[in-house]
């Protein structure tokens, strides 16, 4: 069973893990060490992998010192090519639409849209569970089947754009980002008869309400809705 | 880069598709294409334009976009009756997605095809230094404009204004704007023509030419005037404008087209992707030993819009 668990989520940050029994797994980087040592509580040889994204420092800050660590790292020819490393023997390089096993997971990425070339969201299975991780992109392209835990970006809504946003700022997060009605439609095309629970990840601090958008997502899917 | 064999064919195939449609639309919805107008020629000079055509992250587009927003994006030039050689139109890349964009000597076209009254459209920059008066007879704005030569730089300009001129050179339809307006027009652009500091992002076309891309969007401006007073003799026509107009402005078209409409993924089906590291040496293989791999299918199931209408 796999216990998904957010610890830093958005533009500042991004820190996720996946658990399922002993085995875990890292989602991104985006935050210092200290954070990432906190977090394991200084048990960091139970990471069994890294996976990033995209090459956005958000995402992967801190690649270098997981590197060390001695944990691979798993991505895109494009995102590693985007990125600078002190020691290269724990990059893992990533096909889209290839599996790929880190211990008892398995693992696809699919292709995500977003203005950093080779980025990418994760279908996660360890057999018994299947979780799918997408955020920072425009819309998801492909559907998914037989998904239990869903993890998804909900950045921003027509309804609550901030209404002194800069309008470059706002093409570009319009574009890039996924918004509350666009993750409502990937909702109501997919097959969530088995999810068993939705969190919404990496929320605007300026232009998204909380309290709402998990509402909307509740009444929609009648499945508890978690905000990290 | 000079194209493979199999990228001949596959340009070959979508020019072919793109030709047979405009021979539906011709027979069946009475599209009429400018007379002097070759859509075979159109779309070979695309071709040579479009192998050359990188987005924004410096891949060649026939590479990364899907070959359906390719033939859309053809589709759109030959209905509109735009020639890419002479610069009436130009492909930009958003994601996946290869889009056409008219340039103002496009606009400028398509008008004179809309309202054959019109005999020429045409477009100035005001420069700091300029002697410039602007009055408004009738609601209709009248410009006089005096510049010297040593005013022209691109990085002072004031504003732009086009006006359309019918066969007598009386001016028909007039449009001014301020640079102010024009910036505030550019950043609702889906291309991203400013940066977070709100400076222009080097390497696009408004930091490279901003007079011309002033006279484009003060030309789109009117020509906007001149395509929505015209009559609906040429539906098909008018939709392809109006695609045109969304696709570089409006994000739900792309979202409407795209989101969902991809292959579903179920994990126990998914191919095993070769490991990345030699599993018995531990020997690492670097992204520079690797051999290329191709790019993911397109994704399957995708609608062109107006390909069905």
């Amino acid at each position: 069973m796999i216990e998904f668990t957010s610890y830093a989520s958005g533009s500042t940050g991004n820190l996720y893990k996946v658990t399922s029994d002993t085995c875990s797994l890292m989602i991104e980087a985006g935050v210092s060490m200290l954070n990432i040592f906190r977090v394991y509580d200084y048990k960091v040889s139970s990471i069994a992998g890294a996976l990033i994204s995209h090459s956005h420092s958000d995402h992967c800050r801190a690649i270098n010192g997981v590197m060390k660590l001695g944990i691979d790292c798993y991505m895109t020819r494009e995102t590693a090519s985007d990125l600078k490393f002190e020691q290269e023997h724990r990059l893992k390089i990533i096909t889209p639409m290839k599996k790929f096993s880190v211990d008892r997971f398995q693992v696809v990425a699919f292709p995500t849209i977003h203005d950093c070339p080779g980025s990418v969201g994760f279908l996660i299975s360890d057999g018994d569970d299947k979780l799918l991780y997408a955020t920072d992109t425009f819309y998801i392209s492909n559907k998914f089947k037989g998904l239990t835990i869903i993890a998804i970006e909900c950045n921003w809504s027509e309804e609550t754009w901030n209404p002194d946003i800069d309008l470059g700022l706002k093409r570009r997060i319009e574009s890039t980002h996924l918004s509350l009605e666009v993750v409502k439609d990937f909702l109501t095309a997919n097959d969530l008869r088995k999810v068993r629970e939705i969190h919404l990840l990496h929320m605007s601090n300026s232009n998204s309400n909380a309290e709402y958008f998990k509402t909307e997502i509740q009444k929609l899917t009648g499945k508890p809705v978690l905000v990290d | 880069m000079a194209p493979t064999k199999n990228e001949v064919t596959k340009h070959e195939q979508i020019q072919e598709i793109v030709l047979n449609r405009i021979n539906q639309l011709q027979q069946e919805r009475g599209l009429a294409l400018p007379g002097n107008y070759n859509p075979t020629n159109a779309l070979i000079s695309a071709r040579l334009i479009l192998n050359q055509t990188l987005d924004k992250f410096k891949k060649p587009v026939l590479e990364t976009c899907t070959p359906v927003s390719v033939a859309q994006a053809l589709m759109e030039m030959v209905i509109q009756g735009l020639s890419p050689a002479k610069r009436q139109c130009y492909f930009i890349a958003y994601g996946t997605q290869l889009t056409m964009l008219r340039s103002y000597h496009g606009a400028k076209a398509v008008c004179l095809r809309v309202n054959p009254e019109l005999k020429d459209i045409r477009a100035q920059v005001i420069y700091e230094g300029d002697k410039f008066t602007e009055t408004i007879k009738n609601g209709l704005r009248t410009f006089e404009h005096e510049s010297a030569f040593g005013n022209i730089d691109d990085r002072k300009i004031l504003g732009a204004y086009a006006v359309a001129v019918d066969h007598e050179e009386t001016v028909v339809y007039a449009e001014s704007m301020t640079f102010e307006q024009i910036k505030k027009n550019w950043k609702k652009s889906k291309q991203g023509v400013f940066d977070s500091k709100g400076g222009l992002n080097p390497g696009t076309v408004h930091a490279d030419f901003p007079g011309e891309m002033c006279k484009r969007t003060v030309v789109n401006r009117l020509a906007k005037l001149i395509l929505n007073t015209s009559d609906d003799a040429d539906l098909v026509l008018h939709e392809s404008i109006k695609r045109t107009d969304e696709a570089e402005y409006d994000t739900t078209h792309e979202i409407e087209s795209q989101a969902n409409a991809g292959e579903v993924v179920d994990i126990e089906e998914v191919d095993t992707d070769a490991p990345p590291a030699d599993e018995e040496t531990g020997e690492i293989i670097t992204p520079a030993e690797e051999k290329p791999k191709t790019k993911p299918a397109p994704a399957k199931g995708e609608q062109i819009p107006g390909f069905d209408s």
